[in-house]
C-alpha cells in the first residue's frame, strides 16, 4: 500500500500550487477517502478506521498526535503546524497516515475492494483493468 | 282456484366479464434470486418491481440472499442501491460477503453501490430517511434496493416512538417511490413469524420471505417460507436451505416429484452380477427399478452392492456409490478384496463415490446431489449404501418424515431412468422374517431378503426373492458364499429343510419310496 498511497499523493501533487500546498497533498487524499468510505460505512465507520490509521502512523511521526479528527471525520492541525513542522517531515507523515489507512482497508476488506474503492474516488487514475477486462454489463 | 302470485321476475343479471386473454395480462417479469433452488420455490423468480421483505433472527441468511439477489441483477445501466442502517458495518459485510464465490469485486461501486442511512436514521425522522432513498433512487435509476435491516429504521423515531399508522404510512410511500421507479426491492429485517402476522407494515409487501433455524437436538437446519407473493403460485411450506461457499441454495420441499416421466426404458434386464440370482430373478433386476437388499449384518449387503455396480460397468453403465457408514477409500479397498475394480472406474469417470455424512443432512439436498451426478455422468445404477446409514445422517428433524422424502428421492431418481440398489440392515429374529424395520419395502420394486440360519451346528446364509413387482420369480431358497475372489456364490435350493425362513430349519425325513399299495389282510 506505501506505493499506492505515493502515487495518489503524486496524483494531487498535480494540482498543487506550492511547497506548503505539496505537503498537504496526502491530506487531500485522506478527504478524498472520506467522500468514499463515509458512503459506503457512515461517519462513524469512516472515523473508527481514520482514528486507527493516525494511532498506527503517529508511532513513526510523532507529530500526527497533534492532528484531531472533526465530527464528520476530516483532519484539522493547529493553524501554525506548518511553521513548526518542516515540509518534508509534514509529508511524510501524511504519507504514512494514508499508507495506513489503506494497509487497515486492504486488511479488512482485501486488496481488490480496496483498490476498486480507490478508484472510484479517483476515477481519472488508471489502478484498475479496463472496465471491457472487468465488467462486460 | 286461486293462483299463488307470481314471483316478480328479477332482471337477468349481466354475464360475469370474461377473464382477460393471455395478451390482455400485464407480463410480470421474472428476476433470478441467484440462489439455487429459489428460483423454483418462488414460482420461476421474483416479480420485477416487487416490494419484498426478507425477515428472519440474526444468522439465517437474510443479507447473504440479499447480496445474491443483487449480485445476479445488477448492472451498470441498471445498478443496486444497498442501503446500511446501524445493522452489520458495510466495512465487515464487505470482508465476509467477498468469501462467497457470487461475489464479484468488479461489479462494486458502479453496478453495486453501498449507501449508509446510519446518520439520517439516527439524526432525523423517517420522512428524512424517505428523502435520502428517494435521493440516491433518483440519481441512480435502479433496478434493485435492498435496506439493511429496515426493522431498524422503523425503531427510530426521535423524540418518541412512531405510531403504527406512521410506519405504515411510511412502508407505503417507500413501496410507492420504489415501485414507481421500477425497483424491485427487499427490506431485511430481524422479524419473527409472529411479528410479521401481527405487523401492519407487512400487508403493503407483495412478498414476505421468513429465513429461520431450526434446532433439535444439537442440529441446526436453516429453512425458507415464502409466507406471501402477489402475482404468481410459489410452493408452500418450509424449506430447506443451506449456507455454503456458494451462499444461499434452497431445497423444494416437493423437490423430485414434478420429475419427468420416466423415459421408456423397454423390458431389458440390468445384471447384478450374480448370475444365479439374475436366473432368480427372471433374468436380472428390470431397467428402471428400485431394488431392496435387507439383511442383517455380514450377509454380504455391501458386497453384493458392489457387484451390482461392477456388472454396470463391465456393460458400460457408469455408476453411483453413495455410502454414508464407510470412507470411499476403504470401500474400494474391501471391493478389491472381492476381485473388483472400482479404483479404475473411479478414475475413468464412469464411477462416483459419495459419502455423504454431515449428520445434519436433508434428504432433499442428498437427492439434489445424487441427481446432479446422474446428469453429469450419465449414471444408469445406483447403490444407496445403506438406508440405515442414510437415515443416521440426517438431521434429527429430517428422520420424522424419512419414509415420505424416501419416497420422493426414489421417484424422482429412477424417474431420471436409474436403477437402484438399496441396502437395509435388519436384526434376524428367530421367529418372524422381516424385510425392513422403517416399512420402506413399499418403495421398492423388488425385495431380496438375506437371512442367517442354523444349520448342522453352523449358522449359514440364505436368500431368497420375495418380490418383484410386475414380473415372476423364482421362489426358492438358496444358499450361498462370501468368496475372498468372486463375491457372492448362490448354491442349489435348500429342498431339504423346512422353516428356513425362521431361522431354526429342521430337517424333512425322506420321502417314502412309491410301491405297489399292500395287499389287504384278511379279516
Amino acid at each position: 500500500m506505501p506505493t499506492l498511497s505515493q502515487r495518489l499523493i503524486a496524483h494531487e501533487l498535480r494540482s498543487a500550487a506550492g511547497d506548503g500546498e505539496a505537503a498537504r497533498a496526502a491530506f487531500r487524499v485522506c478527504e478524498g477517502l472520506r467522500r468514499q468510505l463515509c458512503a459506503l460505512a457512515g461517519v462513524a465507520g469512516y472515523r473508527a478506521l481514520i482514528a486507527r490509521a493516525l494511532a498506527l502512523a503517529r508511532g513513526r511521526s510523532p507529530w500526527l498526535a497533534e492532528a484531531k479528527i472533526e465530527t464528520d471525520g476530516t483532519i484539522t492541525f493547529p493553524a501554525d503546524i506548518a511553521t513548526r513542522i518542516a515540509d518534508a517531515e509534514f509529508a511524510r507523515g501524511g504519507l504514512l497516515l494514508v499508507a495506513e489507512l489503506l494497509g487497515l482497508l486492504s486488511t479488512l476488506i482485501g486488496e481488490t475492494l480496496t483498490l476498486r474503492l480507490v478508484s472510484n474516488a479517483w476515477p481519472d487514475l488508471p489502478l484498475l483493468p479496463s472496465a471491457n477486462e472487468t465488467d462486460p454489463s | 282456484m286461486k293462483q299463488k302470485p307470481r314471483a316478480a321476475r328479477l332482471p337477468r343479471p349481466a354475464p360475469p366479464p370474461s377473464p382477460p386473454t393471455a395478451s390482455e395480462k400485464v407480463a410480470i417479469r421474472q428476476l433470478p434470486t441467484g440462489a439455487r433452488g429459489l428460483d423454483e420455490i418462488l414460482g420461476g423468480g421474483l416479480p420485477e418491481y416487487s416490494f419484498n421483505i426478507i425477515a428472519g433472527a440474526p444468522g439465517c441468511g437474510k443479507t447473504t440472499l440479499a447480496h445474491q439477489i443483487v449480485f445476479a441483477n445488477a448492472t451498470v445501466a441498471r445498478p443496486a442501491l444497498y442501503f446500511t442502517v446501524l445493522g452489520e458495518p458495510a466495512i465487515k459485510m464487505l470482508r465476509y460477503q467477498q468469501q462467497y464465490s457470487f461475489f464479484d469485486a468488479a461489479k462494486l461501486g458502479g453496478a453495486i453501490r453501498f449507501i449508509n442511512l446510519s446518520e439520517v436514521v439516527l439524526g432525523k425522522d423517517l420522512d428524512a430517511v424517505l428523502d435520502a432513498i428517494a435521493f440516491e433512487v433518483r440519481q441512480a435509476d435502479p433496478a434493485i434496493v435492498v435496506v439493511d435491516s429496515f426493522r431498524t429504521v422503523l425503531r427510530k423515531k426521535p423524540g418518541e416512538p412512531a405510531s403504527e399508522m406512521e410506519l405504515q404510512s411510511f412502508t407505503q410511500r417507500l413501496a410507492l417511490l420504489l415501485t414507481s421507479h421500477q425497483a424491485t426491492t427487499f427490506l431485511l429485517g430481524e422479524y419473527t413469524e409472529g411479528e410479521m402476522r401481527d405487523n401492519p407494515v407487512f400487508t403493503v409487501a407483495d412478498g414476505l420471505f421468513l429465513l429461520s433455524q431450526v434446532t433439535e437436538r444439537n442440529s441446526v437446519v436453516r429453512k425458507i417460507q415464502i409466507l406471501k407473493l402477489r402475482g404468481q403460485a410459489s410452493v408452500p411450506g418450509l424449506h430447506t436451505i443451506r449456507i455454503g461457499d456458494f451462499g444461499v441454495q434452497a431445497f423444494s420441499r416437493t423437490l423430485g416429484l414434478g420429475h419427468d416421466a420416466p423415459e421408456a426404458l423397454g423390458a431389458a434386464r440390468l445384471s447384478t452380477g450374480v448370475p444365479e440370482l439374475d436366473a432368480l430373478m427372471g433374468g436380472g433386476i428390470p431397467n428402471g427399478d428400485s431394488v431392496l437388499i435387507a439383511g442383517p449384518s455380514g450377509t454380504g449387503k455391501s458386497a453384493l452392492a458392489t457387484q451390482f455396480i461392477a456388472a454396470g460397468l463391465r456393460a458400460g453403465e457408469p455408476g453411483i456409490i453413495a455410502i454414508f457408514e464407510e470412507r470411499p477409500a476403504r470401500y474400494v479397498a474391501r471391493a478389491a478384496g472381492l476381485g473388483l475394480d472400482l479404483a479404475s472406474a473411479q478414475r475413468d469417470g464412469n464411477l462416483a463415490i459419495l459419502y455423504l455424512r454431515p449428520l445434519d443432512l436433508s434428504v432433499d439436498e442428498t437427492m439434489l446431489e445424487l441427481l446432479d451426478t446422474v446428469r453429469r455422468m450419465g449414471a444408469k445404477r445406483l447403490v444407496i449404501d445403506s438406508l440405515v446409514g442414510f437415515e443416521m445422517a440426517l438431521a434429527p428433524s429430517f428422520r420424522a418424515d424419512y419414509r415420505e422424502s424416501l419416497y420422493r428421492m426414489i421417484a424422482a431418481l429412477t424417474g431420471a431412468g436409474v436403477t437402484i440398489l438399496s441396502t437395509v440392515e435388519i436384526e434376524d429374529t428367530f421367529t418372524s422374517f422381516h424385510f425392513s424395520h422403517y416399512a420402506i419395502s413399499f418403495l421398492t420394486d423388488d425385495i431380496v431378503r438375506l437371512r442367517y440360519v442354523e444349520i448342522d451346528g453352523q449358522l449359514r446364509k440364505i436368500l431368497v426373492v420375495v418380490k418383484m413387482r410386475g414380473s415372476d420369480h423364482s421362489k426358492d431358497i438358496r444358499e450361498y458364499h462370501i468368496c475372498d475372489r468372486g463375491g457372492i456364490v448362490i448354491g442349489p435350493p435348500l429342498g431339504d429343510f423346512a422353516a428356513l425362513t425362521a431361522g431354526l430349519p429342521c430337517r424333512l425325513l425322506p420321502q417314502p419310496k412309491e410301491g405297489p399299495p399292500a395287499a389287504a389282510s384278511p379279516p
